[in-house]
C-alpha cells in the first residue's frame, strides 16, 4: 500500500498507556494545535481538521480556493505551531524539479574541488506548494516521489526525507489559463482535497479586526516532531468495525459507473471512480476522526464526513459530467445515501 | 521545541501488536439492551405486520359478506371466509414476530436513537472477534459501549416507537364498511321449492316432439269429434297430455290415468259397435224372403253386411221410387211382407227368450225351494248351476237384444210406420223410409265417430309405448337414442350422420307449378329438395315423372322402403344439388305433357299423408317386425307436416 507507515525503530519505546488515556492526550493535543492555530486562522475549523488529520494519517492536502482566503497562512501557521521546518514554494511555469529538489554543484574546498548537492525546498517537514497547478507536469512530477515515498533521488543518490514529510498544496480554480492540471495520478497521492470556502460575514469581521490593528498574534509550537509521530501510531492502532469498513468500501465501490450499488448519477456522469487509496483515507481519517471525537472506534458517520474530501479529488467526471457541471462533491454525496439507504 | 509542547506531548511509546489483545469481561449492560431491541424489533415487525395485513382481511371479509348477503356464497361457505380472512393479520404477525433479528441491526437501532455514534453496533461486531484476537482499541470500543448502555436508559420502545401503518387506517374503514354490510339485510327472492302436493317427485317426462305430435293429435281429434262422446274422449286426452307435458303426473299415475282412458273408451264400445252390426244383420236376414224385388234384396243384403251406408241410399231409393210412385203394387207388398216379417220375427224370437227365461226361472226357483228342504244330489246341484248360468247367458242376449232394440229403435219404427203407410198414403211412406234412412246415416255416422276413438285408441297405445320407453335406468339412454332417432328423422346434423338437404328451393318441401310457366318455378328448373326431405326425397325425385329430372318427383318409388339401413350407422353425406345439365325436355316438351297430363300440385301434407296411410298399410300387412312399428309410426308422427308449414 501507498500510505506511509510509522518505522517500527520508533515503537516499543515504553510501556503503552491505556487506550482511554492515549484518546484523552490525542484529543488534548489536538485541541492545542487547533487553538494555537485559531489565533490566525479565522474560520475554516473543518479546514483545519482535515489538514490535522492528513498530517497524522501520513498524507498530503490539496487545497482548493481562490486566493487571499488564507491559504499559505494556515500552512505557515500549523507549521508554527507543530514546531516543524517548513518551505513554500510558489510553482511558476520555468520552475525546474531541481529547483525544488535541489542541485549538485562544484565546491573548492582547500584546493580541492568536490561536487556537493544542496539540498532543494523538498527538504523539509511541512511543504506549502502554492499554484500548483501553474507548474509543468516534469516539475509537479517531481514532487511524486517525495509525496509517495518520502524519499529524493537525485542522480544515483537517494535521500530519505525527514519524517514527518508532509506536502500542502494549492491551486487556484478560476484562473486556468496556463496553468497544468495535475494528472490523475499525482492527484490519487493527496490524501484530502480541501475546498476553502469565502468567509463569511462574522470571520471576515474577525479578519479585519486581527489583521488591520496593531496586534499581532504569536504562534507558539505546541506539538514536537516525535509526538506527532506517535499520534500516528495511535491513530493505526485504532480498529474498525467490520460492518463500517464494508460501508466504506461500498461507498468506494460505488464511485465507479459499473460498480456495484451505484447510483444513476454515477452511471451518467463518472468516468472513473476512485482508487482503493480513496478507501485507505476514508479509514485512515475516520479513526483520527473518531480519537478526536473521544470514540475508541469510527463510525458510519465518520466515514459519511470524511468521504467526500477523501475522493473529490479522485473521481474523475466524464465529458457529459464536464459539460453538464455536476461537482463531484454531488456525486459522492448521491453515492454516500444510496449506500446508506441500500446498508439499512 | 518549546517548554509548553513538551509538557503537552507526553513520550508515549506505541504498544506492540500482540500486547494490545486482553481479555475483558462481557457487556451485560448493552447485551441486556439489545436483547431488549430485538425482543421490541419483533414486537414491532409483528404488529405492523398484523396491521398491515389485516387491511387485505378486511377487505377478504367484506367480500365474503356481502357474496353472502346477496345470496352468491351459502352461510356456511360465508363463515368459512370470514374465519380465513382472520388468517391474514396473523399471518402478518407471525411472519414478523418470526423475522429474524441481528443484534447487529438492534445495536445499529439503538446507536441511531441514542446518538451512540455507532458504539454499540461496533461492540457487537468486535465481540465477536475472540477474545486473543481482540486489540485493546476493541475492548476499550466494548468496554465504552457497555458505559454508554449503562449512562443511557436505552429504552427500546424510545428506540423503536410504534407507529400505525397507513394500511391499519384503511383496515378500520373496510371493517367499518364490513359492519355496515353485515347489518343491511338484503331483499332476495327465495325460490321455495314446490309443494309436494303440486307436483310429482318424479314426473314423467316425454320429448317434446311427442308432446306436440299428440297435442295435435288431440286437437286434430277435438277438431273433428261431431258427437259428445268423441268430443269428450278427445278432450280428456287432451288434458292428460297437458298434464304429462306440464309433468304433473308421475309414471304411476300416468300409467293409471291412460289405463283408465283406455278402459273408458274400451267399455262396452266393442260390444256396442257388435251389437249394432248384429242388429243391422239380424234386420237384413228378417228382411230376406224369396220373393224380395232387387231394390228390396239390395236393401236386405246390405243390412246383412252392417253397411249402413249402402242401405240408406237403398232406403233412399224405396222412397223415391215410392214419392214418385215407381213401385208397383207387388214391390210395395213385397217390401211391407218382407218388413212384418221381420217385426214378427223379432216379436218371436223376443217373445221365445221370455219363456225361456221364464221356465228357467221357475225351474231354479223349485231347485232353490228343494235344496232349502234337503239337500241336493251332486248332479242336481250340478244341474241348478248349469240352469242358472244359462239364465244369465240369456239375460245377457235379452240384454243385447234390447240394447240392439234400442238402437234400432228408430229405425225400426220409422220401417214400421212406412209398412203400415204403404198401401195407403205412399207419399207418408216414402217419408218414413227417408227417416230410416237418415237414422242410418246416424249409425254410419256413428261408426265413424267409432274410427275417431279408434284412432284415440291408437294414438293412446302409442302414448303408452312412449312411457314405457321412458323407462328405468335404461330410460335415459332410450331417451337419448330417441333423441338421436328424432334428429335424423328431422334431418338434423348428428356427428357422422346425415345432414339436412340444402334444397334452395323457395319453400321447403313444396313446388309449385304454374300454368303459363313465367312466373315461378319451372319444370326442370326447380333447385332441389328444401329442408326436412333428406337425401331420400331427391334421390326418389331422379325417377319421378315430371320433365327435367331435377326437381324432385310426385310420385313415389315402389320401394317405398328403399334399402336397408346400414346398421353401422355410418352414413355418409350426399348433397343432391340442381344442375343445368341441358339434358331435360325442352320447355314445350313441357308444357305439352302438362297440358295433356294435367298440372300436379303436391303440398308436403298429402304427400305425407300418402306415404303414412302406405305406411300403416304396411305395418297392418305384418311386413314390419312388431318391435320397429313405433319407429315407424313416430318417424312419420315426426316428420309430420307442421302448421307453419
Amino acid at each position: 500500500m501507498t500510505q506511509s507507515a510509522p518505522s517500527a525503530a520508533q515503537a516499543n519505546k515504553a510501556p503503552a498507556p491505556p487506550p482511554k488515556e492515549a484518546m484523552d492526550a490525542f484529543r488534548r493535543d489536538i485541541d492545542v494545535v487547533k487553538k494555537e492555530v485559531g489565533k490566525v486562522i479565522v474560520g475554516n475549523d473543518e479546514i483545519v481538521d482535515g489538514v490535522l488529520m492528513a498530517m497524522i494519517a501520513g498524507g498530503h492536502v490539496l487545497l482548493e480556493g481562490v486566493p487571499g482566503l488564507g491559504k499559505t497562512m494556515l500552512v505557515r501557521t500549523l507549521a508554527r505551531a507543530l514546531d516543524l521546518t517548513f518551505s513554500r514554494v510558489q510553482f511558476t511555469p520555468d520552475l525546474m524539479p531541481a529547483d525544488i529538489l535541489g542541485t549538485t554543484v562544484l565546491v573548492e574546498e582547500g584546493g580541492h574541488k568536490r561536487f556537493d548537492f544542496q539540498r532543494g525546498p523538498v527538504f523539509a517537514h511541512m511543504i506549502l506548494a502554492d499554484e500548483i497547478n501553474r507548474a509543468t507536469p516534469k516539475t509537479q512530477s517531481a514532487l511524486l516521489e517525495a509525496m509517495q515515498e518520502g524519499s529524493v533521488t537525485v542522480g544515483k543518490q537517494t535521500y530519505k526525507l525527514e519524517q514527518p514529510f508532509f506536502v500542502l498544496a494549492t491551486q487556484n480554480p478560476l484562473e486556468m489559463e496556463g496553468t497544468y492540471p495535475l494528472p490523475e495520478a499525482q492527484l490519487d497521492r493527496f490524501f484530502f482535497k480541501l475546498n476553502v470556502d469565502f468567509p463569511d460575514r462574522e470571520e471576515l469581521h474577525s479578519i479585519l479586526d486581527r489583521t488591520t490593528g496593531t496586534d499581532n498574534a504569536e504562534v507558539r509550537p505546541v506539538m514536537t516532531r516525535q509526538r506527532i509521530l506517535e499520534l500516528r501510531w495511535l491513530a493505526r492502532e485504532v480498529s474498525v468495525a467490520r460492518n463500517v469498513q464494508d460501508f466504506a468500501i461500498r461507498v468506494l465501490q460505488a464511485t465507479h459507473p459499473d460498480g456495484p450499488g451505484r447510483p444513476e448519477m454515477v452511471k451518467q456522469f463518472v468516468r472513473f471512480g476512485s482508487s482503493p487509496r480513496g478507501v485507505q483515507s476514508i479509514l485512515m481519517a475516520s479513526k483520527i476522526r473518531a480519537l478526536m471525537d473521544g470514540r475508541f472506534a469510527p463510525s458510519e458517520d465518520d466515514v459519511k464526513a470524511t468521504a467526500i474530501p477523501a475522493l473529490r479529488h479522485r473521481v474523475i467526471m466524464n465529458f457529459e459530467g464536464e459539460a453538464e457541471g455536476v461537482r463531484a462533491d454531488a456525486v459522492l454525496e448521491k453515492v454516500i445515501e444510496t449506500v446508506q439507504k441500500a446498508s439499512k | 521545541m518549546s517548554k509548553s509542547t513538551e509538557s503537552l506531548t507526553p513520550s508515549v511509546a506505541p504498544p506492540p501488536p500482540h500486547a494490545l489483545s486482553s481479555s475483558l469481561p462481557p457487556s451485560p449492560a448493552a447485551d441486556q439492551a439489545i436483547a431488549k431491541m430485538r425482543s421490541r424489533v419483533r414486537l414491532v415487525r409483528a404488529l405492523r405486520g398484523g396491521l398491515e395485513l389485516s387491511m387485505f382481511g378486511a377487505g377478504f371479509a367484506v367480500v365474503a359478506m356481502t357474496l353472502v348477503k346477496v345470496g352468491r356464497v351459502s352461510d356456511r361457505a360465508g363463515r368459512w371466509m370470514l374465519l380465513a380472512s382472520l388468517l391474514f393479520p396473523l399471518v402478518g404477525a407471525l411472519v414478523g414476530a418470526l423475522r429474524g433479528v441481528s443484534r447487529l441491526t438492534a445495536a445499529k437501532q439503538l446507536d441511531r436513537a441514542f446518538a451512540l455514534k455507532d458504539r454499540l453496533s461496533n461492540a457487537v461486531e468486535f465481540s465477536a472477534v475472540p477474545t486473543g484476537e481482540r486489540t485493546r482499541f476493541m475492548d476499550a470500543a466494548i468496554e465504552d459501549a457497555d458505559q454508554k448502555a449503562r449512562d443511557n436508559a436505552l429504552d427500546p420502545k424510545k428506540a423503536l416507537a410504534f407507529k400505525w401503518p397507513a394500511e391499519a387506517g384503511y383496515a378500520g374503514v373496510l371493517l367499518a364498511v364490513l359492519g355496515v354490510v353485515g347489518a343491511v339485510e338484503l331483499r332476495t327472492r327465495v325460490f321455495l321449492p314446490a309443494p309436494v302436493a303440486a307436483g310429482p317427485r318424479d314426473p314423467l317426462e316425454l320429448a317434446d316432439d311427442d308432446i306436440d305430435a299428440f297435442r295435435e293429435v288431440a286437437r286434430q281429434n277435438e277438431q273433428r269429434a261431431d258427437t259428445p262422446e268423441a268430443r269428450q274422449a278427445a278432450e280428456r286426452f287432451r288434458q292428460f297430455v297437458d298434464q304429462i307435458a306440464n309433468r304433473r303426473l308421475d309414471r304411476e299415475e300416468a300409467f293409471r290415468r291412460l289405463q283408465e282412458l283406455q278402459q273408458e273408451m274400451e267399455a262396452g264400445r266393442e260390444s256396442d259397435r257388435e251389437s249394432l252390426r248384429e242388429a243391422l244383420r239380424q234386420l237384413g236376414r228378417d228382411m230376406q224372403s224369396e220373393r224380395n224385388d232387387p231394390a228390396t234384396r239390395e236393401l236386405s243384403n246390405a243390412l246383412q253386411n252392417a253397411d249402413a251406408q249402402r242401405a240408406a241410399e237403398q232406403m233412399r231409393e224405396l222412397a223415391r221410387q215410392m214419392r214418385e210412385n215407381r213401385m208397383s203394387q207387388q214391390q210395395r207388398e213385397n217390401l211391407q211382407n218382407a218388413m212384418q216379417n221381420a217385426q214378427q220375427r223379432r216379436e218371436r224370437e223376443s217373445q221365445q227368450m221370455q219363456q225361456q227365461m221364464q221356465q228357467l226361472r221357475q225351474e231354479i226357483d223349485r231347485m232353490l225351494r228343494q235344496q232349502r228342504e234337503r239337500n241336493l244330489a251332486q248332479n242336481e246341484q250340478r244341474m241348478l248351476r248349469q240352469r242358472q248360468r244359462e239364465l244369465e247367458r240369456l239375460e245377457r242376449q235379452q240384454q243385447q237384444q234390447q240394447q240392439r232394440r234400442r238402437q234400432l229403435e228408430r229405425l225400426e219404427r220409422a220401417m214400421s210406420r212406412a209398412m203400415q203407410n204403404l198401401q195407403r198414403d205412399l207419399q207418408q211412406a216414402a217419408q218414413n223410409m227417408e227417416e230410416g234412412a237418415q237414422d242410418l246415416n246416424r249409425m254410419q255416422q256413428q261408426q265413424l265417430t267409432e274410427q275417431q276413438v279408434a284412432e284415440l285408441r291408437q294414438q293412446l297405445e302409442e302414448l303408452r309405448q312412449r312411457m314405457r320407453q321412458q323407462n328405468g335406468q335404461g330410460g335415459q339412454q332410450q331417451r337419448q337414442r330417441l333423441q338421436r332417432f328424432a334428429q335424423r328423422a328431422r334431418g338434423g346434423v348428428q356427428p357422422g350422420g346425415m345432414q339436412p338437404g340444402q334444397g334452395q328451393g323457395n319453400r321447403p318441401g313444396l313446388m309449385r307449378l304454374q300454368r303459363g310457366g313465367s312466373g315461378g318455378n319451372q319444370p326442370g328448373q326447380g333447385q332441389g329438395q328444401g329442408q326436412g326431405q333428406g337425401q331420400g326425397q331427391g334421390q326418389n325425385g331422379g325417377q319421378g315423372q315430371q320433365p327435367g329430372g331435377q326437381g324432385y318427383g310426385t310420385e313415389h318409388d315402389d320401394n317405398h322402403r328403399g334399402a336397408a339401413t346400414a346398421a353401422a350407422g355410418r352414413t355418409q353425406q350426399v348433397n343432391v344439388n340442381g344442375q343445368q345439365g341441358g339434358q331435360g325436355p325442352t320447355r314445350s316438351q313441357v308444357i305439352r305433357t302438362a297440358s295433356q297430363e294435367g298440372f300436379t300440385t303436391a303440398a308436403y301434407r298429402q304427400v305425407h299423408q300418402e306415404y303414412w296411410d302406405h305406411a300403416r298399410e304396411v305395418i297392418h300387412a305384418g311386413d314390419v317386425p312388431p318391435g320397429y312399428r313405433s319407429y315407424v309410426r313416430r318417424y312419420f308422427q315426426l316428420i309430420r307436416p307442421r302448421d307453419e308449414q
